[in-house]
């Protein structure tokens, strides 16, 4: 059985066995029956191996990450852990390129099991685009269809993973309908995934530049793409985290067709309280440094 | 409700005879899997519920004539028992079924448009078995008239062969040239599998399109998918 130190890096050639769970446009996903973590022997990991035509990439972003989360406070760590899969060690090739991460395994209660048109089952992660959708979809395909207090808690639990991220100075970049997890039970929560994109404040993301996903993008970024500037296209700071955290609560809030492209919180004034609606009125603004910190969704969703 | 950029997609079948005479060793016919294949591209809308926000769906099948069997819809929206199951008549019309479709997305794209809704340039994924059976000039002008540059609603064409479908008018068929290819099975390859491929590569376009356009700003367009090589293409 392979065994590793509290190095951040691990050769692929140590891992041992690899069983292939999953496949996305831009890594694959394997179980790892013979590796664990010294520190955390019961944890079940993964390893996400980057596709060769996106590699070589170089390891030093993503050890900076790795290394990040043994930096964190002891009292935050356990909370930053639950809601963040975050990368705990990279994963060499054989010329100290970084050939991928490994995650911690996703938890059971943040997977859905939807019952198809076909009648098929289908086991799929719990993506918050699953909360978009009218309860008519979810009864359906039987999967929860969350009420008010428990979306409340939802965007609770989103804003402080990015009181978290901001407070250690890292910008998620790419939040979307894909990239964040929910659970109802036992109590409503998210989880971030794809944390090996996001990109310390200051520095390259360790991936390179992620693309806004379509639908999430900043008024900013649609003004760079108009005038052809791809740079500024893909910027991501704090300022394009808190417009999306706000579209978020926005969609979170707001379930229904055409949820998924809403960017105006006019068309669902009505139904939400008028502080949060106030929120995110500066939230969705084209004024950058107008927009709230997470810190004050997060005050607001505990008040 | 916020105004909706839509993303149509149409499956344009060949139900010729031909397409119930071979079976793969499961003894399904091409037609089984076309008939299939709608079931699992909903079975897909279902994991992604968010493309019904922009994703319409329309199946058309052609052989002497064309027929509308599924008008422009959300899929979604569409009862799994309502879903028609195509049935095989007639000869091989690429004419009769380019004509009504350049109809068809004309009058669709109109009325999503006159609903207050933008509206993409379309994607036709167009499926024969064999060789069209009218004269050449006449498909050609007509697949000329469904692409003509001052047809706005102009779509993007993937044609894809299965059986005794060549390879050399299929990529006549391809449209925009650049932009999209052609898919034609290699001799021998069993065609119920080579249809399954194609809905595969319906499906992965389907979901990479919708998640390539913006509804801020309408950028993006129709992409294929991103997909390792099948031996089974030419």
């Amino acid at each position: 059985m392979a065994v590793i130190g509290f190095d951040s890096t691990v050769r692929e050639c140590d891992l041992g066995r690899m069983v292939e769970i999953a496949s996305g446009g831009m890594a694959r996903v394997f179980s790892l029956p013979d590796f664990f973590l010294p520190e955390s022997p019961g944890r079940p990991i993964v390893y996400k191996k980057i596709k060769a035509k996106y590699r070589p990439v170089p390891q030093y972003g993503l050890q900076s990450l790795v290394r990040l989360l043994s930096g964190i406070e002891s009292n935050l760590k356990p909370s930053f852990e639950r809601q963040l899969n975050w990368p705990v060690r990279v994963v060499l090739d054989d010329h100290d390129g970084a050939a991928g991460v490994i995650l911690p395994l996703i938890p059971d209660e943040y997977f859905v099991s939807l019952r198809r048109s076909s009648g098929e089952i289908k086991r799929r992660p719990a993506e918050v685009q699953y909360l978009f959708t009218d309860s008519r979809y979810c009864a359906r395909v039987g999967i929860p269809y969350p009420d008010e207090s428990q979306r409340l808690d939802l965007c609770r639990s989103l804003s402080f993973a990015m009181v978290m991220l901001h407070k250690l100075d890292v910008v998620y970049g790419d939040l979307s309908a894909r990239n964040i997890l929910f659970r109802v039970l036992p109590k409503p929560a998210v989880l971030l995934v794809d944390c090996d994109a996001v990109r310390p404040k200051g520095g390259a993301a360790p991936l390179g530049a992620q693309p806004h996903s379509p639908d999430w993008e900043p008024p900013e970024a649609v003004k760079a793409r108009a005038r052809r500037d791809s740079t500024g296209y893909n910027i991501q700071n704090k300022e394009t985290d808190r417009y999306k955290l706000g579209l978020a609560v926005l969609r979170i809030l707001s379930p229904g067709r055409g949820c998924s492209t809403n960017t105006d919180p006019k068309v669902v004034k009505s139904v939400l309280p008028p502080r949060i609606y106030s929120l995110l009125e500066q939230s969705l603004s084209v004024n950058p440094s107008g927009r709230p910190e997470a810190q004050t969704w997060y005050k607001e969703f505990t008040s | 409700m916020p105004q909706q950029l839509i993303l149509p997609f149409y499956v344009l079948a060949d139900v010729s005879y031909s397409m119930t005479q071979k079976q793969s060793d499961s003894g399904e016919t091409p037609l089984d899997a076309v008939n299939k294949m709608v079931r699992s591209l909903k079975d897909a809308m279902d994991d992604h519920p968010i493309l019904a926000d922009k994703v319409r769906f329309s199946l058309v099948d052609f052989s002497d004539d064309a027929r509308t069997q599924i008008p422009l819809c959300d899929l979604m929206n569409v009862d799994e028992s309502s879903i028609p199951t195509l049935q095989a008549r007639g000869g091989t019309s690429f004419a009769a079924a380019f004509k009504f479709l350049r109809n068809q997305i004309d009058a669709d794209v109109r009325q999503v448009k006159a609903d207050g809704d933008k509206v993409h340039r379309p994607a036709v994924f167009f499926l024969t078995d064999g060789e069209p059976s009218d004269e050449e000039y006449q498909w050609k002008q007509a697949f000329a008239e469904l692409t003509d540059s001052l047809f706005n609603a102009r779509p993007n064409f993937i044609p894809f062969g299965v059986a005794e479908a060549k390879k050399a008018v299929l990529d006549q068929l391809v449209f925009p040239v650049g932009r999209t290819r052609s898919f034609v099975m290699r001799e021998g390859a069993d065609p119920v599998a080579a249809i399954r491929a194609m809905a595969e590569i319906l499906i992965g376009s389907v979901i990479a399109s919708a998640n390539s356009v913006s509804e801020e700003d309408g950028a993006g367009g129709f992409v294929l998918p991103d997909d390792d090589e099948n031996p089974d293409w030419l």
